[in-house]
């Protein structure tokens, strides 16, 4: 049951988002659309695809932005023996994005039976588009897919009798790969300044592997569960982008 | 919104799932059923003595339906029956496709197939299910 209601969690939010995008859209142009007069008048999603093709398309490059993930730092706080980081770097064009993506982890589980360690290295790259008006300060809402790659090594062993004797089994796999596509979604918003933070979600689907022995990995650096051939994962970052062109302040409301 | 955004936050970093290992599809033994072999009817066995090849273990059992823990450092394994006036043998053929770690509390599982058997003591055997699974009821046949 808790999958499903993560699931929901996930529409409720892409619905939300869309909501706040649309209207958001509409304030752009009834504020300062092309007649100028800040007409309060409502404007169709027809009239802003209309205006949209009519602004001048910039394709230089916005910002560098380098991000950290904070959900790795959380989890090794809540579980010491599962240590990771992940670190992101992306450019901003137009109303694109190309991110890279790139961490490691390292897990430890054990119990008085076993002891399973897995260790690797991942990267995940791949274009995003921006479904918000273009602004300055760099605020955004995104759809976008990656090429994801992790390569781990995992041992497994264990005590277990099954009709011989109490017998130690070890397993391990030394150079293992997995490869797997991404759709994801995220929004992105500006603190103060250069700072910024936001999310990404993303379904992991398309999952290969190669390499591994007789022992069927546990955990995957990056990936998650290997048992399952789809996969949800969630990121928060903390971000500082470095600006190609400066960066116009948040606007503040007049009094 | 910023609610929203929090609510997930504890959801991707608290939702895990709590595996039943009972719920392990996979099984380490083998099932044999012995049917007789005039009209292919179960047949109640009740054998004095129980070994195996690969152990020191012996034991008895009677029963129509009978488990045979298989090695998974070798892969084949005789078991030997003992009855009163005769001694049957039945050779295990397998191969372990797998080791897993099936959840995070119920430690290393194996995963068992292509299993096949012999023997030069009962009539015959079959081979109906040769993957160790709780969804196959029975593995092996033995018409004697």
């Amino acid at each position: 049951m808790s999958k499903y209601i993560f699931s929901v969690l996930i529409l409720c939010l892409a619905y939300m988002a869309k909501a706040q995008v649309l209207q958001g859209i509409q304030q752009g142009y009834q504020g300062g659309g092309q007649s100028g007069s800040g007409s309060t008048e409502p404007v169709t999603m027809k009239e802003v695809r209309a205006l949209r093709k009519l602004e001048p398309k910039d394709w230089s490059i916005k910002y560098l932005k380098f991000s950290y993930d904070l959900i790795p730092t959380g989890r090794l706080l809540l579980k010491p023996d599962q240590k990771g980081q992940e670190l992101q770097a992306s450019i901003s064009f137009y109303k694109y994005f190309f991110a890279l993506e790139g961490g490691f982890q390292d897990f430890t589980r054990s119990n008085a039976d076993y002891t399973y360690a897995s260790s690797g290295r991942f990267f995940r790259l791949g274009p995003e588009v921006n479904l918000m008006k273009i602004n300055e300060q760099g605020g955004s809402l995104t759809f976008g897919l990656r090429y994801a790659q992790s390569n781990f090594s995992d041992q497994l062993s264990f005590v277990e009798d099954v009709g011989f004797g109490e017998t130690t089994y070890e397993f391990e796999n030394t150079d293992a790969r997995l490869i797997w596509m991404e759709l994801t979604t995220g929004l992105n918003f500006p603190i103060k300044g250069n700072l910024q933070m936001g999310y990404t979600i993303r379904l992991k689907v398309f999952r290969n592997v190669d390499g591994i022995d007789t022992l069927r990995p546990f955990d995957v650096a990056g990936f998650g569960r290997y048992e399952k051939r789809t996969s949800i994962g969630f990121n928060y970052y903390l971000g500082w982008a470095i600006p190609f062109k400066k960066m116009e302040e948040a606007p503040v409301e007049a009094q | 919104m910023r609610k929203l955004v929090i609510l997930i936050f504890i959801a991707a970093v608290g939702c895990h799932d709590i595996a039943d290992c009972d719920l392990d599809p996979d099984l380490e033994y083998a099932v044999v059923g012995f049917y007789n072999s005039s009209d292919s009817s179960t047949k109640v066995v009740d054998f004095n003595l129980l070994t195996n090849t690969n152990s020191n273990y012996s034991y008895f059992d009677s029963g129509a339906f009978l488990a045979f823990p298989l090695d998974p450092n070798d892969q084949s394994l005789t078991y030997l029956f003992e009855t009163d006036s005769d001694t049957y043998d039945l050779t295990f053929l397998y191969e372990v496709s797998h080791v897993q770690l099936y959840a995070v509390d119920c430690g290393g599982s194996f995963t068992y197939d292509s299993l096949d058997a012999e023997t030069t003591t009962f009539d015959s055997v079959a081979v109906i299910g040769p993957i160790l699974n709780k969804n196959i009821l029975v593995n092996v046949e033995v018409y004697f």
